[in-house]
């Protein structure tokens, strides 16, 4: 005895074992995120979901049976072909595609911060290493404080890295398969890293503190 | 690596020649034209295939009709576009022209295409 759910495949309705609907999930999950970048996503998702709604009233009437299974849900992907086989068919039609999604965008990297993170995401915006940002703020703060002034506004304005896909649209990692395994990798590295350095090394979180009545001080000295 | 590379700009070069090809002789359905890639050997996995027709029919050469189907969704049937007709007889003059350059250079090598 198992569990079904009930769903609907572009008005297609098919009552589906749960296993088999955790696959078909992450597959048609790992299919949209492929043609992501693509401009007619939409149109070739819904050529492969309702080519996949046809496949199953097929197994299911072939068989007569009611219900999908995990291993219907397999064959159907086998049939249809895996990211992998998508990729490597499009290799040289998908080069404007990747360089788009290495496209970077603009967060507060929270993860590489003195304050609110804006150099370090400015630095990661550019490929750059977040010291030269903030020296470049530094010295703008002598002028009348524009340094600050800016710095407080970016804070205000761009939005911090909070997922996954946010910290890897930042440093302009693609977002395919691959890219998620590089970026978690990285991540469980760091990890062991900042473990270590949590021993011998106060944690920037600990200097934050004691920087921002510094900078209330300045302020009030400059207006 | 650079074999494999040639290898597939040779496939990929010829796969919408013929996918062009199959859909000349009548409307067909994606699923159909699998099949016949599946024949020729050129093309596997279904999947691949929906990105290249979106592709062709938004370059105007394709053009296709919702058809009812009893085994589930409405079914996309393609046909080729008059532009579509024009671009593939340009194409079997290339092929003519590639197959010619092709014969030429290997006739007289050991054993080609034995």
């Amino acid at each position: 005895m198992n569990k079904t759910i009930i769903i609907n495949i572009n008005g297609m309705v098919f009552h589906i074992e749960e296993d088999a609907y955790e696959v078909l999930k992450k597959y048609m999950t790992d299919v949209k995120r492929h043609f992501m970048d693509s401009a007619d996503s939409l149109e070739i998702t819904t050529d492969i979901e309702n080519r996949i709604a046809e496949m199953f009233t097929e197994i299911l009437h072939a068989e007569s049976k009611q219900v999908i299974i995990e291993q219907d849900v397999n064959n159907v992907i086998d049939k249809m072909g895996t990211i992998e086989d998508f990729a490597s068919a499009e290799q040289d039609a998908h080069q404007p595609y990747r360089f788009q999604a290495t496209n970077r965008r603009l967060f507060r990297d929270n993860e590489d911060h003195l304050l609110g993170g804006v150099c370090a995401g400015i630095a990661n915006y550019f490929g750059m290493q977040p010291v030269w940002i903030r020296l470049v703020f530094a010295v703008a703060f002598f002028f009348f404080g524009t340094g600050l002034l800016l710095y407080i506004i970016l804070w205000i304005v761009v939005p911090r890295a909070v997922t996954r896909t946010d910290r890897m649209a930042m440093k302009g990692e693609p977002l395919d398969l691959q890219g998620f395994k590089r970026n978690f990798e990285d991540e469980l590295k760091g990890v062991k890293g900042h473990a270590a350095a949590l021993i011998w090394k106060p944690n920037p979180l600990f200097i934050k503190p004691a920087i921002l009545p510094a900078i209330s001080l300045i302020i009030c000295i400059h207006f | 690596m650079i074999v494999e590379n040639t290898q597939t700009q040779m496939r990929k070069g010829i796969l919408e020649y013929c996918i062009l090809s199959i859909i000349a002789k009548g409307e067909i359905y994606a699923s159909d034209i699998i099949a016949e890639l599946k024949k020729a050997q050129l093309l596997v996995v279904e999947g691949t295939l929906y990105p290249l027709l979106t592709r062709l029919k938004n370059n105007g050469l394709l053009s296709y009709n919702w058809v009812e189907s009893v085994s589930g969704p409405p079914r996309k049937y393609y046909t080729l576009s008059p532009e579509g007709k024009i671009v593939l007889e340009m194409l079997d003059t290339t092929w003519r022209e590639l197959a010619f350059a092709v014969q030429t250079s290997i006739e007289g090598r050991d054993n080609p295409n034995t």
